[in-house]
């Protein structure tokens, strides 16, 4: 089951940030399999399009300029912008009615989002969990269910970076080494895109 | 023939009782360019205001007033994602706090809207009894038995007033039905309309409490 869908814009105010955003190929494949036993069959949720759609919503809203890379850079070819962002899916569990009785689909997925420097060298690091449910209705199919979970779980993780962006202590810590304050003297451009100048 | 006529019309007789209970807290009363809109409280484990029965209401307030109510899904859309599930205001200062952000508040005064009320509640089957046998034999298929259960819907709806920023007040639905289900030769439900009787309920009852004053 492929899950498809589409994302509303966060309403946020963009960092004055040029951020690369780097999707391995795992990340843009990811699927997530369950082998079939005696009492349930073989389930099988793909949400890499799907994610890959959902972060590009978040981050273009997120900083004044993205720009999304083919391979994370690396120290003999660094790049001109402030840093790199690179989502990965840390782990994917989801529930049907007859695991647990309840009725109601349910989709875990976790998020790593890892940050990077223009060089490729790892700054930060953090977990972004989310969380889906549907409940069962009548003449709805269970892979139709399992998806709307997925897809809530995704608006979930989109809730959930959005508010972890602005209060996570290191992050926090990070930005104010790259934004430009308006008292500081700087040239119009390097403000423009709040790139420190050298 | 007069069968079937019967069990069409036992179909839409249920057996329900609704009690509404309204708290009246502050003055009402909406102009022509105001909207509303109602949204589901989803943010506990063990349930999920069901989107349906937000639907219902919010159809239901529209469709026998002038009211304009905006839809569950274009407000969060257009929001996203201070009114997610993990993100949502809990009270009216968690709402006051939210609007200091100037995008947001502009947002929600772009959309005309006076009132936010939030539904909080389910439906739910809280007993059941009988059994219904069906079988195919060479002479035909048919079912012998007799099945009832006990629905129960209760859901509470808290106004906050957006231009104040207070909550002028709260309406409880709580509705009981039981169906049946006699099967003779092939099943009869004789289903209680139980959440559609909430749902006029409370929509009868917001629609009067949002107009008077």
């Amino acid at each position: 089951m492929v899950v498809e869908s589409d994302f509303p814009e966060p309403l946020v105010e963009p960092l004055p940030l040029h951020m690369g955003v780097y999707y391995s190929k795992e990340f843009r494949e990811f699927s997530h399999e369950e082998k079939a036993d005696k009492k349930s069959p073989e389930h099988r949720i793909t949400t890499g399009p799907t994610q890959i759609k959902l972060f590009n919503r978040l981050f273009k809203k997120f900083f004044v300029r993205t720009t999304e890379l083919a391979s994370l850079p690396t120290a003999d070819k660094p790049l001109q912008l402030n840093a790199v962002l690179a989502p990965e899916v840390e782990e994917l569990q989801f529930t049907v009615p007859r695991d647990t009785k309840r009725e109601v689909f349910e989709v875990w997925v976790k998020y790593k989002i890892k940050l990077y420097s223009p060089s490729g060298d790892p700054i930060l690091d953090w977990s972004i969990p989310a969380y889906g449910k549907t409940p069962t209705a009548f003449m709805k199919s269970r892979d139709k269910a399992l998806e709307q979970a997925a897809i809530v779980a995704l608006r979930d993780a989109g809730a959930y970076f959005t508010i972890s962006f602005s209060r996570l202590p290191k992050l926090q810590r990070w930005l104010e080494t790259q934004i430009v304050r308006p008292e500081k003297t700087m040239p119009d451009e390097a403000m423009a895109v709040g790139i420190r100048a050298q | 023939m007069m069968m079937s006529a019967a069990a069409t019309l036992l179909l839409a007789v249920g057996c329900t009782t609704t009690n509404i209970d309204e708290t009246r807290q502050g003055y009402t009363g909406i102009e022509d360019h105001e909207s509303v809109v109602v949204l589901g409280r989803r943010h506990k484990g063990d349930y999920d205001t069901e989107i349906d029965f937000i639907q219902c209401v919010g159809s239901s307030l529209e469709g026998r007033s002038s009211l304009e109510v905006v839809p569950e899904q274009e407000f969060t859309d257009r929001l996203y994602p201070w009114f997610e599930p993990r993100t949502a205001p809990i009270r009216i200062d968690g709402l006051h706090n939210l609007l200091q952000q100037k995008n947001i508040s502009q947002r929600i005064f772009d959309m005309g809207i006076r009132y936010i009320i939030w539904v909080d509640g389910s439906t739910e089957t809280t007993s059941s009894a009988g059994s219904i046998a069906c079988s195919i034999g060479p002479g035909g298929a048919g079912c012998l038995g007799f099945g009832t259960w006990d629905n129960e819907s209760l859901y509470e709806a808290a106004i906050w007033d957006f231009e104040n920023m207070t909550t002028v007040g709260k309406i409880k639905a709580d509705a009981k039905g039981t169906s049946y289900m006699p099967a003779i030769v092939v099943p009869i439900p004789l289903l209680a309309r139980v959440k559609a009787n909430a749902c006029k309920g409370l929509s009868d009852q917001l629609r009067s409490f949002l107009i008077s004053e």
